[in-house]
């Protein structure tokens, strides 16, 4: 009888703990939600994300924030392509080439794991080093080659983690009906195609929201840049200079581009979730 | 149209696995290599389409002749041979893509056929064979994995078929199935039998009672006695067959 109260009593703290862990959780994301938001639809408009800024981006209370959003597109689309043009060979040699003790696999593991873990400033400060031993001023390039460099190590753990639980009874199905190693490459891909599209999804998130790695590498202007020599803005950088800006209006603007990198990011989560699920249907 | 295996040796590391292995395999037929577990009826397969590659440390000696060509030496062309010698495993394992792809995927990689139209006949052709086109008819672009797995076995028996191959090696197709699928593709390889040469390791002595034509026994990775399933079952010249088939030891 004692027990059975006890347990049942254990029960219900432990169910009263887990909604509270849930609630702190939801609360925290509806209250930024809310705060962007609120904060960003007053001053957003129109004008806010199909015009230039006026007036310069820290004193100016006209125009839009059309640089960071363009700026923003051109260094996350350009180093995801990157990224993923490294990551694959990478990451198929890894599990494919490389046998199962490998100590090459195992290094290089660890080496990925390090650099997930490194700082994005360090990314930047790194950049930094490398473009001025190279006379190179910020620029459009030198962000793209930095944000690359900081989603590879997010592309191959992640993809690597999603190939180790790979069967590996397909690769044998196929040699034995006279595929080479690279036709089983292209069944593997489908294999791993949802985990190519989650790290693709998280390598994104984390490119388009960083600005320490771009500040000192892509720098910040308020034109659209024409070539891969000229600097770019970014969304996380408007965000930043706005809200350190003395003028109020200033201040206010920085919460349109908050309003405007959530609603890329939310809208990239759900049309990455959609790709998955429909990635996900022939896997075994 | 043959194999000839000519004291064939077999190095894992430093187990030594087969052990002077000399057999021949005779066309058209059911021959169903039995023994023990880990006696090397696998490995023994897996020898004769070169899987066995993919194995760390392994070193191989003597000579297979697949219709008088010999596998092992260097210069031999693994994909055209592995396209020759089709592979039915123990466990099915659907490619990930759909029903229709998993039987056309042979053909494409080994370019059989340029036009498309030709294509989706030789698919359905060997669905039917296999007894699933009638299971599944329109859903040809489900995926694969959707099948139960007697009807994945099956799949993969017609992905197999279907790129013309003049062997078919099965290890264990049955084990994983449920009695009645198991029954089916035992009935199918019966029935392939006077187009395809098959060797089949099984693990139970009914199955091999019931089908073969050819029984080779195996113990520690030598060959111990080969002969018809007659001679082999009702008359075994060695003791140690004699004790496998009582049941002494399994």
């Amino acid at each position: 009888m004692n027990v059975a109260r006890s347990k049942k009593w254990k029960e219900i703290i432990a169910k009263l703990l887990m909604w509270m862990a849930m609630l702190i959780v939801f609360g925290f994301v509806f209250s930024v939600i809310w705060t962007i938001f609120s904060k960003g639809c007053r001053v957003m408009s129109w004008d806010m994300i199909t015009k230039l800024p006026g007036g310069g981006f820290y004193i100016g209370k006209e125009g839009g924030l059309l640089n960071a959003i363009v700026g923003s597109l051109y260094i996350v689309g350009a180093s995801t392509v990157l990224g993923l043009i490294i990551s694959i060979p990478v990451v198929f040699f890894m599990n494919i080439y490389l046998k199962k003790d490998s100590k090459l696999a195992y290094v290089a593991r660890l080496a990925f794991d390090v650099l997930f873990g490194v700082p994005s400033i360090v990314y930047g400060a790194f950049g930094f080093t490398v473009m001025i031993f190279f006379g190179l001023r910020t620029s459009l390039l030198g962000g793209i080659i930095v944000i690359t460099l900081l989603i590879i190590p997010i592309f191959i753990r992640t993809m690597d983690e999603a190939t180790r639980n790979f069967p590996r009874d397909i690769l044998e199905a196929s040699f034995a009906l006279g595929a080479t190693r690279w036709e089983t490459l292209k069944v593997v891909l489908r294999q791993i195609a949802p985990g190519i599209a989650t790290a693709t999804l998280l390598s994104i998130g984390r490119a388009i929201g960083d600005a320490a790695s771009v500040m000192f590498t892509a720098g910040y202007t308020d034109s659209i840049p024409t070539s891969l020599s000229q600097p770019a803005a970014t969304l996380p950088l408007a965000v930043f200079f706005q809200l350190s800006s003395p003028i109020a209006e200033v201040v206010d603007r920085a919460y349109a581009a908050a309003l405007i990198l959530t609603v890329i990011v939310l809208l990239l989560s759900i049309t990455g979730r959609f790709i998955t699920n429909k990635f996900s249907k022939n896997k075994v | 149209m043959s194999i000839e295996i000519k004291n064939l040796n077999v190095h894992i590391k430093e187990n030594h696995i087969l052990k002077n292995v000399n057999l021949t395999l005779p066309e058209k037929q059911i021959t169903c290599v039995i023994g023990p577990s880990g006696c090397g009826k696998s490995t023994l397969l897996r020898t004769l389409n070169r899987l066995i590659d993919s194995t760390e440390g392994v070193r191989l000696e003597g000579e297979v002749l697949v219709d008088g060509q010999d596998i092992i030496s260097s210069g031999a062309e693994i994909t055209e041979l592995r396209r020759k010698i089709g592979l039915v495993s123990q466990r099915p394992c659907p490619l990930p893509m759909s029903i229709f792809d998993n039987v056309a995927y042979g053909c494409r990689i080994n370019k059989m056929f340029k036009k498309r139209r030709q294509l989706i006949y030789h698919v359905q052709k060997n669905l039917k064979a296999v007894g699933l086109l009638d299971e599944i008819k329109g859903r040809m672009r489900t995926p694969a994995a959707r099948l139960s797995i007697g009807q994945q076995q099956r799949l993969c028996l017609a992905r197999s078929l279907a790129v013309r191959p003049e062997y078919i090696l099965a290890d264990e197709a049955t084990s994983a199935l449920d009695p009645i699928s198991s029954k089916t593709v035992e009935d199918l390889f019966v029935s392939l039998k006077d187009q395809y040469s098959i060797i089949m390791v099984t693990h139970t002595l009914r199955q091999a009672l019931r089908i073969a034509d050819n029984v080779v026994f195996m113990y520690l990775g030598q060959v111990i006695e080969t002969g018809s399933a007659n001679q082999v079952f009702n008359h075994p010249q060695q003791e140690l067959t004699q004790k496998y088939l009582s049941g002494a030891f399994s």
